[in-house]
């Protein structure tokens, strides 16, 4: 897993990489991504500029339904949810379903239990706000610096992402590919903020939920046709047995608890989706949102790990996971088909990035300075739009340096939740937290995540296998935030 | 069950067209209004 993106030999299947094959699928590429810049721009301009803090923030709190989830899907579903995921469907059959089926519940659970709450609280822009509220100003500050830390990093890892997806399309070079997707989308997130972001989201959306499905009725219409449908219902099942059989037996049990420990708590309610269920139009609508998402994750997943087992049958084994779907749909869909999966690919990409700028911005702006400095809401609204371009142009720099999309994801999951969620979620729930509780459980969490993922990788093992840094660290925030809780004072103050 | 199994693919695929397709739907209504909803 962990060279996945970075082999320059990709073991890609070579039945119809004809030169002439080759070449009009790049034409037919560039003219798909113009026509998909020229939608995605008018899109954009239809969102129009923010024109105070609260629309750049939380678009005054007036989003209906079907945008919120189709922000939160588009959101969520990023290089790792798709090219991942069928690259896990072919290697692992339907493990992944099963792991994956962990991040439903939580999306589920934060829909029943934390979004609604997060709604209810006044004058609360930020996940960090809510935490000032029930913490103190300091732990709203370690929130802030926690959470654009994380914003940028994610970004860096869906830039990096994009970046191979436009070298695979034009042959760009990597430091131009990067720089293009980290402009073009802090373009119109920081000019429109939050409302250009959901907007643009939800255009992302329906251009990937239409034609990633779309790919896999193809493939399973036209591949199992020979055959008929019994024939074809017999081979799908015998590879996803096969496969599914296989990953059980090859993969530590420990593993596959680490891997639903990252699902179930590593993304819960990061920044842009903070910022989503406090932009809804009505707690009615944040809870909802996210149950619908909880429940749509489950499809996509079965959907993505389908076209990895139906490629068992198309693609060479040694295909590398991240190079699955890409050769897969080569492989079967007409030129044109694979010209508009490689646009899906961008807008996947970009409406995981586009959320992520504009969060880390609101955070920024938000929890760091304007904890520090007292700022009129004109000029928040500046500091937001160079909050956007600062962090774009961090993660576009750091984006180099990211080794693999999941592996990168995995390691963000990791220090997020327990450096956050503990606090957050006690505070929504006691009636008098304390601030004490709160930097406690957020410090030993990000300290405890950071020292077992980066600096002591191998230490947390049991039997020989490393136990994942979230399930250490998660427990040190727990008791920490426990010791804090019987020691401290209440916040009188906040 | 083979045959089930395959079943429930189609459905999951047909069930994430027709999400894309709401959100379509809301997309066109909030890009066509003369003000947008914030």
């Amino acid at each position: 897993m962990s060279d996945e993106t970075s082999g320059a030999t990709d073991g890609r299947s070579s039945g119809r990489n004809t030169l002439g094959t080759r070449a009009v699928n790049t034409l037919l590429s560039i003219a798909a991504i113009i026509v998909y810049v020229i939608l995605l721009a008018f899109v954009a301009i239809r969102a129009r500029a923010a024109r105070e803090y609260e629309e750049f923030s939380v678009a005054k709190r007036s989003l209906p339904l079907a945008l919120i989830f189709g922000s939160i899907a588009a959101t969520y579903v990023g290089p790792g949810f798709s090219i991942g995921f069928v690259g896990r469907g072919f290697k692992s059959g339907f493990l992944f379903l099963i792991v994956g089926l962990a991040y439903a519940v939580q999306n589920i659970l934060v829909g029943l239990l934390v979004a609604p709450k997060l709604r209810q609280l006044k004058d609360c822009y930020t996940l960090g706000d809510a935490i000032g509220q029930k913490y103190g100003r300091k732990c709203q500050i370690l929130a802030g610096v926690i959470s654009v830390g994380l914003c940028t990093l994610f970004s860096a890892v869906m830039i990096s992402a994009g970046g191979v997806v436009l070298n695979d399309i034009f042959g760009l070079p990597r430091w131009l590919s990067v720089s293009v997707i980290a402009v073009v989308t802090a373009s119109y997130t920081t000019f429109g903020g939050l409302p250009a972001s959901v907007i643009t989201d939800a255009f992302h959306f329906v251009l990937f939920a239409l034609l990633l499905p779309v790919t896999l009725l193809y493939s399973l219409l036209f591949h199992f046709q020979a055959g008929g449908l019994a024939a074809g219902a017999a081979s799908f099942s015998h590879e996803a047995f096969a496969a599914t059989a296989d990953a059980f037996r090859s993969t530590p049990t420990i593993e596959i608890i680490g891997f639903v420990a990252a699902f179930l708590l590593g993304e819960t309610l990061i920044p842009p989706y903070a910022n989503l269920a406090l932009a809804s139009k009505t707690t009615k609508v944040s809870r909802n949102g996210f149950i619908l998402a909880g429940i749509f994750s489950t499809l996509w997943f079965t959907v993505m790990i389908a076209i990895g087992i139906v490629a068992r049958t198309v693609i060479a084994n040694d295909t590398k996971q991240d190079y699955v779907l890409l050769s897969f749909t080569e492989s079967i869909m007409p030129n044109v088909g694979y010209a508009l999966l490689l646009v899906a690919l961008v807008s996947i990409v970009l409406s995981s990035l586009d959320s992520l700028l504009n969060a880390g911005a609101v955070v920024l702006t938000q929890d760091i300075i304007r904890s520090l400095f007292k700022l009129p809401d004109s000029l928040a609204l500046k500091a937001g739009r160079y909050s956007t371009i600062i962090i774009a142009g961090v993660a576009a720099g750091a984006a180099v340096f990211v080794p693999s999309v999941i592996e990168g994801l995995l390691a963000c999951y990791s220090i997020w939740a327990p450096a956050i969620l503990p606090a957050l979620i006690f505070g929504l729930w006691l009636k008098t937290p304390r601030p004490l509780a709160g930097i406690l459980s957020m410090g030993v969490g990000t300290l405890v995540a950071v020292t077992f993922q980066f600096v002591f990788p191998s230490v947390p093992a049991y039997a020989g296998i490393r136990v994942p840094a979230i399930i250490p660290a998660l427990g040190s925030a727990l008791l920490a935030y426990l010791f804090g809780h019987c020691l401290g004072k209440t916040n009188s103050g906040a | 069950m083979k045959v089930f199994i395959l079943v429930l693919v189609v459905i999951s695929a047909l069930a994430v067209i027709v999400a894309g397709i709401w959100v379509a739907v809301a997309l066109a209504k909030a890009i066509c209004r003369r003000t947008p909803p914030w």
